[in-house]
């Protein structure tokens, strides 16, 4: 590990405490922590276990998601504004669950709306690489991405005002601009192990994405399977990004940020930046959701409101520099 | 001006001739209801063929305690077209609903008598009252409240002792609860209730958060009845497992939401639903029930 990425793993488990930490209720935190680990005070046992717990996992690891599936995204692409959200991903991971969840095939159980999420965003994935291409210019990528997260967007509020549950047609603004409110343990126990799998998908592709700045020939020449580590990346950003998206809803502009912010610091290779960006972005989420929680009392802000709130400003400034780079 | 003011001394002459029962039923005035909860005033008071159209909402059992019957009677959508095809002699609707529809209808010469939403007893009994002045039903609207008072006067809780009043928490769709001042919020406390979600100070409709329910150490959560057909992430909160661990007593369906909703005098059956479910809790066990 980096000490780039030991420092980002050590912001990361400091915002985790700090989560556990921030609620509705005025709980001690040190009596909380304690209740959480010996289930001494009931009700406090009862809030830090059943509702804090499962917020402060799903924010470390969609986070995590986040930055490290921008990363990859963002090595393989070679191209900056790359991000699971930002190009589409989430959108579509966003209306598979939809269509899942709304039309009552859940009732199934267990795994079947992260089926419906991961089946989109591998889908998106897959018509990025396939439209845009590995070639083509960051533009390009963009307005597909800006294409495929409009049409997503747009299905994904048809199907909930089709629904005939009164309240499917407020549960828009969850699905476009996600939450990690009132989450269960049970939707981070259905999340983490998808995720954690594509993790180890992504960093499987470490070394290939090092090898493919120097281009694919020379990457072939260099023992990479250029089908293969495509086909690794699709199912691992799908996975770890689809997961989240599933439980929490879209939740954009992580991992466009944090890559950003932490490759000046990185030796610019792809593969040393992927651990460091994920931790840092399972920071920067965390440290959103704490936001969220102390600004807002009573009806909360929407976690995707707030990353969007920073996340669209650094993204205008990165298209402006991006122009006078390619002008 | 002098249009309306005519149509006004004439009303007061029709109220005044009503009283005396010197109006033959042929003769009772038709009505056109736009809003849910005049709707179903107008439906328990009005005599056959008096009533000319209801707002849509009244056919919807979510909504409205008298949705079968709604069924029976012309739908309207709350346009003010639709009075004027109409012509009934009198429009009834909700003093915050459909506001340009109002305002267009009364400068064009129509009556339009307006309700301010129910939020006490007593304010039920008024507008049941004024119903029936309006519809010259009197006698109809005094039966309704009389049956209204003896349905508030049943005790099913009789045997809980006289200073039992467990927490209870309306725990909504989205976590809205009943804050204070609304009528949920004086059915619950004529139940003998502690209503939690007045407790913040929040006022009329307030937002919660589950941690919040949690720390509230409430004795009964009280759910909404039934889910809907279809799925929506609203139910899924319902089943979170921290309302299971959290100790209340967690109850689905103890008031039927149409009772309160709107006022009438249906409202006092969610009354007596809460006063049953008061005598079922522990603390008190005795007869009466």
């Amino acid at each position: 590990m980096t000490r780039l990425a030991a420092l980002m793993a050590a912001l990361a488990a400091l915002l985790f405490l700090a989560s556990l930490a921030v609620g509705a209720s005025d709980i001690p935190v040190l009596h909380g922590l304690a209740a959480l680990v010996t289930g001494s005070d009931p009700l406090a046992a009862t809030i830090m276990r059943d509702i804090r717990l499962p917020r402060a996992l799903l924010g470390l690891g969609i986070g995590f998601s986040l930055g490290l599936g921008g990363a990859a995204l963002q090595g393989f692409l070679r191209n900056p504004l790359a991000e699971p959200g930002l190009v589409g991903v989430s959108g579509a991971a966003a209306l598979g669950a939809v269509a899942v969840f709304y039309t009552g095939l859940s009732a199934f159980g267990g795994f079947t709306v992260q089926l419906g999420a991961l089946a989109g965003a591998a889908g998106a994935v897959v018509f990025l690489i396939g439209l845009a291409g590995r070639r083509s210019s960051p533009m390009t990528l963009v307005l597909a991405g800006v294409a495929l997260t409009s049409l997503t967007g747009a299905l994904t509020a048809l199907a909930l005002n089709l629904s005939p549950n009164p309240f499917a047609s407020y549960e828009i603004i969850f699905w476009l601009l996600g939450s990690l409110k009132d989450r269960a343990l049970g939707d981070a126990a259905l999340a983490l192990p998808l995720m954690a799998a594509g993790w180890a998908l992504l960093f499987a592709c470490a070394s290939a994405l090092d090898a493919l700045t120097l281009g694919d020939d020379t990457a072939r020449s260099l023992g990479v399977n250029l089908p293969r580590t495509a086909t690794m990346l699709v199912a691992g950003v799908a996975l770890s990004a689809g997961a989240g998206v599933a439980v929490a809803g879209t939740i954009g502009f992580v991992g466009l940020v944090v890559p950003h912010l932490l490759r000046p610091f990185t030796d610019e290779r792809p593969s040393s930046l992927l651990l460091a960006s994920g931790f840092g972005g399972a920071a920067l989420l965390l440290a959103a959701d704490i936001a969220v929680r102390l600004l807002t009392t009573g009806r909360e802000l929407n976690v995707g409101v707030l990353t969007a709130l920073i996340g669209a400003p650094f993204f205008l400034w990165l298209v402006m520099s991006n122009r006078r780079v390619m002008a | 001006m002098v249009r309306r003011s005519g149509i006004r001394v004439a009303a007061a002459l029709l109220a005044v001739l009503a009283g005396t029962g010197a109006w033959a039923d042929g003769a009772l005035p038709t009505v056109h209801s736009l809003n849910l909860c005049t709707d179903q005033l107008a439906m328990l008071i009005a005599a056959p063929g008096q009533i000319r159209s209801i707002s849509e909402l009244a056919i919807d059992p979510s909504l409205s305690a008298l949705a079968g019957q709604a069924r029976t009677y012309p739908a309207n959508r709350g346009l003010a077209e639709e009075v004027v095809a109409d012509q009934p002699d009198l429009v009834v609707t909700g003093a915050w609903s459909a506001r340009n529809a109002t305002d267009l209808l009364r400068s064009l010469g129509y009556r339009v008598e307006t309700f301010r939403p129910d939020l006490t007893l007593d304010g039920i009994r008024g507008d049941i009252l004024r119903m029936g002045d309006l519809l010259h039903r009197r006698d109809t609207a005094r039966e309704l409240v009389a049956g209204f008072d003896a349905e508030l006067a049943r005790a099913p809780d009789a045997g809980c002792p006289a200073a039992f009043h467990p927490r209870l928490l309306v725990f909504g769709p989205n976590g809205v609860t009943e804050g204070a001042g609304t009528l949920p919020d004086t059915v619950i406390k004529a139940a003998g209730f502690v209503n939690l979600g007045a407790e913040p100070g929040t006022g009329g409709m307030a937002f919660i958060s589950l941690e919040q329910v949690i720390a509230m150490r409430p004795d009964v959560i009280l759910l909404p009845a039934d889910d809907p057909a279809a799925p929506a992430l609203a139910q899924k909160l319902f089943s979170h497992p921290a309302l299971k661990a959290s100790g209340a007593r967690i109850v689905r369906g103890a008031v039927d939401a149409a009772l309160w909703t709107c006022g009438g005098p249906f409202t006092a059956r969610a009354v007596t639903g809460l006063k049953r479910l008061k005598a079922s809790l522990p603390g008190c066990r005795g007869p009466g029930s």
